[in-house]
């Protein structure tokens, strides 16, 4: 009753699965992407918004943070064509996923605004810097600096919570590995190779990331 | 401030490394399966069940256990012997034969239908009941004939791990396929006009479209005939032999084709044969 590994079954659906891999990539990309900029419109609107805007930015990112992604896309997924709304696979759990990664970042570049001190703002205003380069020499340079390693780890974990998105019927590293699961049954030899995968887009990701800050801002980010 | 968990951040390392390599080569080893003697001594049979797949199982309103499989498994329990418990795990398609593998469940049911390829990984008892496999569509969704099929236009809806998944790759190659993890979530998706046709057994099915206000049409062609089983993790033996020699029994009493009844409202399509010799 022991039992025996079979790896040659699992090791020709390797390509099968590595194009799930670059579909999880793709995923946690446009979902961060999307999420960056819905993020940095309601940090701004929390920042410097009318108060009825802020409270329909708390209300959001209190919904988003305060309930599981995976209700959020079944919602959008199986609930909204009730109301006529239809979205495929894909675009619901990009949608699901960019609207969740949007609430959290709107934290985290909430607090990269609140971190600029009001007194290097003083001091670029008396050496006669002008809005524009007060912005480009003083705010984003801080900002950068703060918000990169809580940036990057954020998409790090996005990156491994794609995996969600097989119950969609999205066909991610984690939804072909279901399949092939479902064809020759080696569950430990598959869903081995798929964690191998996870483990290498997390690594390469967070090595991407570090020499990214490095040479582009000069930040020497601790991600993962 | 030097602490003790500063001073000491090597030796915490080498620990913690260690202690993550015992439960490595330990704690994840998958459990042995249970031979007829342990399930007795124990007075425990575990048996996986899929709940979504009603009549076979499903949650009642008072929040209980019933169907076929769960009359089935309890008669197990009751030829068993005096104070023989049934534990019922609740299973998904996907997840039936990794459970039963790994020995989290002493036998698997929910529709464990024989083929070669699940026979190298498992073992399977002599069947329980009969199926045929047909298509299920919507009326006005251009799916009239089994011509139909194998086009770009055709979308299925698919429960991953069915057995109709083969099958439409095999005979229907062009046509699109979304895979979903069980039936009420595969059956919606279908009748909110995710797709517009599956392959399975429409029979297993009718309570999942009845759930659903939409038009159903059902193929009239079978296009393959198959026998569930009760799953066995392989190589164990003395389990599946004992449980042949109770399915023998109900078969011969005709307890199971009544259970079927009781369930279906009506006999199997085919009736299942059953012979002494197995």
């Amino acid at each position: 009753m022991n039992y025996t590994f079979q790896w040659g079954q699992v090791t020709g659906h390797i390509p099968y699965l590595a194009g799930g891999a670059m579909i999880a990539l793709q995923l946690a990309f446009f979902g961060f992407a999307i999420g960056m900029v819905v993020g940095a419109l309601c940090a701004a609107t929390k920042a410097y918004g009318p108060k009825a805007a802020r409270r329909l930015v708390d209300a959001y990112v209190s919904f988003f943070t305060n309930t599981p992604l995976l209700v959020q896309i079944f919602f959008l997924y199986y609930g909204l064509p009730d109301a006529g709304i239809f979205l495929d696979s894909y675009q619901a759990v990009l949608v699901g996923i960019s609207l969740n990664a949007g609430a959290y970042l709107t934290e985290i570049q909430r607090a990269g605004f609140m971190s600029v001190r009001r007194t290097e703002l003083d001091a670029a205003a008396t050496l006669g810097f002008s809005r524009l380069q007060m912005i480009r020499y003083v705010v984003v340079p801080h900002l950068l600096k703060t918000l990169y390693a809580p940036l990057a780890n954020h998409y790090i974990v996005m990156v491994l919570g794609t995996s969600i998105a097989a119950i969609f019927g999205v066909e991610e590293l984690t939804g072909r590995a279901l399949n092939v699961n479902a064809i020759n049954f080696r569950s430990f030899e598959i869903f081995s190779i798929a964690a191998g995968m996870y483990i290498t887009l997390t690594i390469a990701a967070s090595a991407s990331l570090y020499w990214f800050g490095l040479y582009a801002f000069r930040i020497k980010a601790k991600v993962f | 401030m030097r602490t003790w968990f500063t001073s000491n951040r090597r030796r915490l390392f080498t620990a913690t490394a260690a202690t993550a390599a015992v439960l490595a080569t330990t704690g994840s080893r998958p459990s042995s399966a249970r031979p007829i003697d342990q399930v007795v001594q124990t007075k425990r049979l575990r048996i996986g069940v899929n709940p979504t797949l009603a009549p076979l199982a499903r949650i009642n309103d008072r929040n209980q256990l019933e169907g076929f499989d769960v009359d089935i498994g309890n008669e197990l329990g009751r030829i068993l012997g005096e104070g023989a418990q049934v534990e019922f795990v609740h299973l998904g398609s996907p997840d039936r034969i990794p459970f039963v593998s790994t020995g989290r469940v002493d036998l698997v049911m929910g529709a464990m239908t024989r083929t070669p390829a699940r026979a190298l990984v498992i073992d399977y008892t002599v069947p329980i009941s009969t199926q045929a496999m047909t298509v299920i569509t919507i009326e006005g969704r251009g799916i009239n004939a089994l011509a139909d099929l194998n086009r770009p236009t055709t979308q299925f809806i698919m429960v991953r791990g069915t057995i109709g998944v083969p099958w439409i790759q095999a005979n229907a190659p062009l046509a699109r396929v979304t895979l979903l993890d069980n039936y009420p979530d595969a059956m919606r998706a279908l009748a909110q006009g995710r797709g517009n046709a599956m392959v399975d057994v429409a029979d297993g099915l009718r309570v999942q479209m009845a759930s659903q206000n939409v038009a159903w049409k059902v193929l009239p062609d079978v296009l393959a005939a198959f026998y569930p089983c009760i799953g066995v993790q392989k190589g164990n033996f003395t389990l599946r032999d004992w449980t042949n020699v109770a399915l023998f029994d109900m078969h011969a009493s005709g307890f199971i084709n009544a259970t079927w009844e009781k369930w279906y409202g009506g006999p199997m399509t085919r009736p299942v044969p059953f012979t002494p010799y197995f």
